[in-house]
C-alpha cells in the first residue's frame, strides 16, 4: 500500500517542485491546469516515468489518463489498484 | 558596413562553480515555471532584469549550450535509462532565450548564436544588424558548464558559470572606444570580447562602439 | 534596399542528393525507414542518409556542388551562415558510446561551431556565423542572410543548414511521445508524430540577379512566449511570423500560390499551423509538407525546404504531399505534382521555445 504522502514526496522530487511542502498539495487538488498545481503535458509523461521507477506501476490505460492523473488521491488509488492485481 | 552602437545598460555575473543570488524567486514568481529553468535561463533572466530589458528583440549566444541537460541525456542513453522529456526540451541552444520570452511574455524576434570562441562578438554583430529595424536590442552571452566531469574539458580553468549582457541602441554619435577579444584569465573564451566591452563600460560613462555587420 | 536572390542550391537528405530529393518530393516517394533496434521496446521511423560517406564529406560535397553551380571562383568574398540544432553531437555520441567515458571527447568537435569551422578551413570564407534555434536554425540563417544583403553589408552569403542523425534527438523526441513508428502524415486525421531525420542543404544568396535566380522576397519571425516545447494553440505566434513575412515582402495573402508547411506530423504543430494558414489564406491555398519524403531534418529543415521552394518556382510545379487520409480542416493539400502559374510561395518553420520563422520566395520580374 502506497501512502499518499509518499506519492506527494515523489511528485515534489521527480517534478522538481520547489518551495512546496507535502501538506500544501491537497489530496483532491487538481494536478493539471491553472486552477490547481499547474502541471503540463510534459509533466504527464514524467509522471508515467515516476510511477514506473518509484512504484513499479505501468500506466496502460492512457485513454483514462486524465482521470488517473486528476489529483494525488486519484493517482494513489490507481497505483494501489495496480499493485493489488 | 558599420553600425554605431551605444551601450545603454550592462550587466555581468559569474562564479567559479555556481552563481549565488540570481534572485530567481523574485524574478520568476510562478514556481511551476521557475522549477523548469536551466542555469543559463536563470542567468539570462537575471542579466536582462539588471539591464531593465523585458520585451523586444533579443540576441543570445552560447558556445556550449545547455551542457547539464545534454550530459544528462547522454548518460541516460549510455546507461540504458529512459531519457527525461524535460531534459530534452531544455537541451536546445535557444532554451535560455525561450524561457526569458515565456517569463516576460516577449513575442519579438529572438535569435540564438553559437560560434565557438567568437560567440560574444558575433552576438553583438547580430545585435547591431537588428538595431537597423529596432530601437533597442538586448545582447548576451552565457556559458553554464557546471556538470559532473567538466574538469576533463576545462583545461584553461575558466569559471564554470559566466554571463554578460548589454541593452544597446543605434546612434549617430562617433565611436569613442575600440574593443578587442583579448582573453582574460577565468573568462570563457567565447565571452572574452564582451568581457572587454564590459570592463570599458565600468570605467566610462558613455560607450559608443563601431560594429562591423 | 537591395533585392535578394537564391542562385544555387544543393541538398543531401534521406532521399539522396539534390536530384534524388527533388524526384522523391515531386513523385511522392518516401525514404523514411522503420527501426526496431534503436529505442528499446519501440519502433521508430527515421530518415538516415543512404550514402556511406562521413557527414563531413557530405557537407563538403554539398558546398562544392553549389560552388560549381555558382558564378564564383571561390568563397573568399562570401559570408558563411550556418543553421544547426545539434552541431557535432553525433561525433560526441560516437566517442562516448564507444568508450563509455568522456575523456576522448573533443569539446571543439561537439559544438554548433564545428560545421562552420570545418567549412572555413577548406574554403576560407570572409567570415562565419552559426545560429542554433532548434527547428528554425537554418530558416533564421536565411532571414539574416536576406537582411545583410538588403542593407548591402555583403554581396554573397552561403547559407548551410545541417543536422546529423543522433541518438539524443531520436531518444529525446521519443521520450516526448511524438516520434512516430511510421512515415509521418502531416495534417491528416491519422497522424501519429514526426520522423527525426538528418539533412544538409546549401544555398547561395546574392545581391546579383542571374538568369535562373529565384528571389527571397520576405522573411518574418515571432516568438510564442507560451511553452518550451508545445506551440501556442491559439496560433498567434505562427500567424505573426507569416504576417511579418508578408509585410516584409509587401505582398498580400492572395499573391501567394503555395505553402511548404512546417507540417511535422505531430498533433500540436499541425493543428496550430493549419489554424494559422486557414486564418490567413482561407481554405484555397495549395499546401504540402515535404517531411513525409525525407523526415524532419531539425536545424536543416529551413534550408532544405527553402531549396524545395526554389525548385517549385523554377519548375512552376506544385509539390505534392503523400496523402493517406483526410485532413481535419479540409484544407487544399496537393495530391499530385501540378503545373501552375506560381508567383510566390511561403515556407514555414516552427521550433522548440516557440520560435517561428516564415520565408517567402518568388519569381523575379524586373530586368
Amino acid at each position: 500500500m502506497v501512502k499518499i504522502d509518499t506519492l506527494k514526496e515523489k511528485l515534489i522530487e521527480g517534478l522538481s517542485l520547489e518551495d512546496i511542502e507535502i501538506d500544501e498539495i491537497e489530496d483532491d487538488m487538481p494536478l493539471f491546469g491553472d486552477e490547481g498545481l499547474g502541471l503540463d503535458s510534459v509533466d504527464a509523461i514524467e509522471l508515467t516515468l515516476i510511477l514506473e521507477k518509484e512504484f513499479g506501476v505501468k500506466v496502460t490505460d492512457m485513454a483514462n489518463a486524465e482521470n488517473i492523473f486528476a489529483s494525488s488521491s486519484s493517482l494513489v488509488n490507481y497505483i494501489n489498484e495496480q499493485l493489488e492485481n | 558596413m558599420r553600425v554605431n552602437v551605444e551601450i545603454i545598460n550592462h550587466a555581468l555575473v559569474h562564479a567559479p562553480k555556481t552563481i549565488e543570488n540570481l534572485n530567481e524567486k523574485e524574478l520568476v514568481k510562478k514556481m511551476i515555471l521557475r522549477r523548469r529553468l536551466s542555469r543559463a535561463s536563470k542567468i539570462l533572466i537575471n542579466l536582462a532584469h539588471k539591464c531593465e530589458y523585458k520585451t523586444g528583440v533579443m540576441v543570445y549566444g552560447s558556445a556550449y549550450g545547455e551542457l547539464i541537460d545534454t550530459v544528462s541525456i547522454l548518460e541516460s542513453i549510455k546507461n540504458e535509462n529512459i531519457v527525461s522529456p524535460t531534459a530534452f526540451q531544455n537541451s536546445v541552444y535557444n532554451t535560455a532565450a525561450s524561457y526569458h520570452s515565456i517569463v516576460e511574455g516577449n513575442t519579438s524576434e529572438i535569435l540564438t548564436l553559437s560560434c565557438g570562441d567568437s560567440t560574444s562578438y558575433n552576438v553583438m554583430q547580430q545585435g547591431a544588424l537588428s538595431l537597423l529595424k529596432n530601437e533597442e536590442v538586448f545582447v548576451s552571452t552565457i556559458e553554464a558548464m557546471n556538470f559532473e566531469g567538466v574538469e576533463i574539458f576545462n583545461k584553461c580553468g575558466a569559471q564554470l558559470e559566466y554571463g554578460i549582457g548589454f541593452s544597446i541602441k543605434k546612434t549617430d554619435k562617433e565611436a569613442n572606444t575600440v574593443v578587442n577579444a583579448k582573453e582574460q584569465k577565468g573568462v570563457p573564451a567565447s565571452l572574452s570580447w564582451m568581457k572587454n566591452l564590459y570592463d570599458i563600460c565600468e570605467s566610462k560613462d558613455s560607450v559608443v562602439i563601431e560594429v562591423e555587420l | 534596399m537591395k533585392k535578394v536572390y537564391i542562385n544555387a542550391t544543393s541538398i543531401k537528405s534521406a532521399c539522396g542528393d539534390t536530384g534524388q530529393t527533388f524526384d522523391a518530393v515531386f513523385n511522392k516517394k518516401s525514404a523514411l525507414v522503420r527501426h526496431d533496434n534503436i529505442v528499446p521496446q519501440k519502433t521508430v521511423c527515421i530518415g538516415k542518409f543512404k550514402e556511406k560517406n562521413s557527414f563531413e564529406d557530405l557537407l563538403i560535397q554539398s558546398v562544392e556542388e553549389v560552388l560549381s553551380e555558382s558564378d564564383l571562383e571561390d568563397f573568399s568574398n562570401t559570408l558563411l551562415l550556418v543553421g544547426s540544432s545539434v552541431g557535432g553531437m553525433a561525433t560526441t555520441e560516437e566517442v562516448l558510446f564507444r568508450d563509455k567515458k568522456y575523456d576522448n571527447i573533443d569539446i571543439e568537435k561537439h559544438t554548433i561551431d564545428v560545421i562552420a569551422s570545418t567549412l572555413d578551413k577548406k574554403y576560407n570564407f570572409l567570415n562565419t556565423r552559426s545560429f542554433s534555434t532548434a527547428c528554425t536554425s537554418s530558416a533564421n540563417a536565411l532571414k539574416v542572410a536576406k537582411e545583410l544583403i538588403n542593407y548591402g553589408a555583403y554581396e554573397n552569403i552561403l547559407v548551410v543548414g545541417a543536422d546529423a542523425m543522433c541518438m539524443t534527438t531520436v531518444f529525446g523526441f521519443s521520450s516526448l511521445g511524438i516520434l512516430s513508428d511510421e512515415m509521418c502524415t502531416p495534417f491528416q486525421n491519422n497522424r501519429k508524430g514526426m520522423n527525426v531525420a538528418e539533412g544538409i542543404a546549401t544555398l547561395l544568396v546574392q545581391n546579383k540577379k542571374l538568369e535562373n535566380s529565384i528571389e527571397l522576397k520576405g522573411a518574418g519571425t515571432s516568438s510564442d512566449a507560451h511553452h518550451i516545447a508545445n506551440p501556442d494553440p491559439s496560433a498567434a505566434g505562427a500567424m505573426s511570423a507569416i504576417k511579418n513575412a508578408l509585410k516584409d515582402a509587401s505582398l498580400t495573402p492572395d499573391k501567394l500560390s503555395y505553402v511548404n508547411a512546417h507540417g511535422t506530423g505531430t498533433q500540436a504543430n499541425d493543428e496550430t499551423e493549419a489554424k494559422a494558414l486557414e486564418e490567413i489564406f482561407g481554405k484555397g491555398i495549395a499546401i504540402s509538407s515535404s517531411k513525409s519524403n525525407f523526415g524532419h531534418t531539425l536545424g536543416a529543415a529551413g534550408a532544405i525546404e527553402a531549396a524545395i521552394c526554389v525548385e517549385i518556382l523554377k519548375r512552376q510545379t506544385l509539390a505534392p504531399q503523400i496523402l493517406t487520409s483526410d485532413n481535419e480542416k479540409d484544407l487544399n493539400f496537393v495530391e499530385n505534382a501540378t503545373t501552375a502559374k506560381i508567383e510566390n510561395v511561403l515556407s514555414n518553420s516552427f521550433a522548440f521555445g516557440g520560435n517561428n520563422t516564415s520565408l517567402i520566395f518568388g519569381v523575379c520580374h524586373e530586368s
